[in-house]
């Protein structure tokens, strides 16, 4: 019994030294693919990264936190819309670095509020002298092109972005929306509000952001039909009968574009 | 006593298993700090009469990015930058160009990810 017990610990030792002497030949598929997109991307071969980070991405055992390797390998690429989805659809705790990184990519798409916001929050969190100040730089250049009110022409440019993605591509779509909804914000007089926020509550409710749809139009003074469609989406699916209903009753009722939807939803709910 | 050893051997295996995670989050935080754009380019507001929708800026690849360009000089960041705002201002000619290149080079991701399966189907022996 006693050399059952010398040998439990043996193996426990020997995995140890296994993990610390001989890495890259790890045992684990998943962990040696990740290792070798590590050190591609250190070398600054990323296509190679990428290709043994997507075998990662399909590995049942990938990490939770692969946004941390694959959002700067795509940003790496050019690839920043890419880079941006892998970014904001990540369920990893906040990470500075990666952090640093969807800034970065937002800078890139020109989704400059969005990458004020990221680079502002770093700061408030703390980030190491030299990213801080490249931080402090982008923010910088930010508020120096805000400077002047954004013109109708800035808004028009994000919302027809947002608006020509959202039927293949609604979580970078929803991120071009918000902007334009945040510079829309911006300016002096309303310019495409209704539409905007309709339409980025309906990129939210189809990427399954139902209390922020609630929190953008549950307090707006005149919806749209629209708007009024995807905040009744948004209360079913969160469950909220006392909500939902009426203005579900309310499209069925005026026999809006969505009547027919909002009734299948209405007997769906449940009682 | 035998479920004792095996959670033993189990632990042990997990523990190894963090230890690869773990050697590659701080092999990537440090690529990441060394790669970090540190200077942004100059920026002024769109407007719909900007780039066409799907001209992207370019890659880092294309533009020869160097990995440790954190402690590359001013000059050189100046002459990417300047590198980067003719290639943005080649615009819609350049769209088609780029689609070929990003066939061609999904077409060498797949010959690459074949190339890495099989080397982990086939692992080298350990010397």
């Amino acid at each position: 019994m006693r050399s059952l017990w010398v040998a439990g610990i043996v193996l426990c030792v020997a995995a140890r030294a296994r993990a610390d002497e001989a890495r890259p030949a790890a045992s684990s598929t998943m962990g040696r693919h990740l290792l070798m997109g590590v050190r591609a991307f250190k070398d600054g071969r990323y296509e190679e990264a990428l290709v043994e980070l997507r075998i990662v991405a399909r590995a049942p055992d990938a990490p939770a936190d692969l946004a941390f390797y694959l959002g700067p390998t795509l940003y790496k690429l050019g690839r920043h819309r890419e880079a941006l989805a892998t970014f904001v659809t990540s369920r990893a705790a906040p990470d500075a670095l990666t952090d640093f990184y969807l800034g970065e990519a937002c800078y890139q798409l020109k989704l400059y509020r969005k990458a004020r916001a990221v680079f502002a929050g770093l700061r408030t969190r703390g980030l190491g002298p030299v990213l801080d100040e490249a931080a402090a730089r982008y923010v910088g250049m930010i508020d120096a092109a805000y400077q002047a009110e954004p013109g109708n022409s800035t808004i028009d440019y994000y919302a027809d972005q947002g608006l020509e993605l959202a039927g293949g591509d609604p979580v970078v779509a929803a991120e071009y929306l918000d902007e334009a909804r945040q510079v829309e914000a911006l300016a002096r007089t309303r310019y495409r509000h209704a539409e905007i926020v309709a339409a980025l509550g309906k990129a939210w409710n189809a990427t399954g952001h139902a209390h922020a749809v609630v929190e953008l139009l549950a307090g707006e003074p005149s919806p749209t039909a629209e708007a009024s469609w995807q905040l009744a989406r948004a209360y079913a699916a969160l469950g909220d009968r006392a909500h939902a209903r009426p203005l579900l009753e309310a499209i069925v009722n005026a026999r809006a574009a969505n009547a027919a939807e909002a009734a299948a939803l209405l007997a769906n709910l449940r009682p | 006593m035998r479920h004792l050893l095996c959670i033993c051997a189990f632990l042990g295996l997990l523990d190894a298993r963090a230890a690869y995670a773990d050697d590659a989050h701080a092999e990537m935080a440090a690529a990441l700090a060394a790669q970090a754009d540190l200077h942004p380019a100059p920026i002024s507001l769109p407007n719909t009469a900007a780039a066409p929708s799907h001209a992207a800026a370019p890659s880092a690849v294309k533009r020869r990015f160097n990995p440790h360009g954190a402690a590359a000089p001013d000059h050189a960041r100046a002459a990417a930058a300047q590198t980067q705002s003719q290639e943005q201002a080649q615009g819609a000619s350049q769209a088609l160009a780029h689609q070929a290149q990003a066939t061609a080079a999904a077409a060498a991701g797949q010959t690459q990810a074949q190339a890495a399966k099989d080397r982990v189907s086939h692992p080298r022996p350990e010397r």
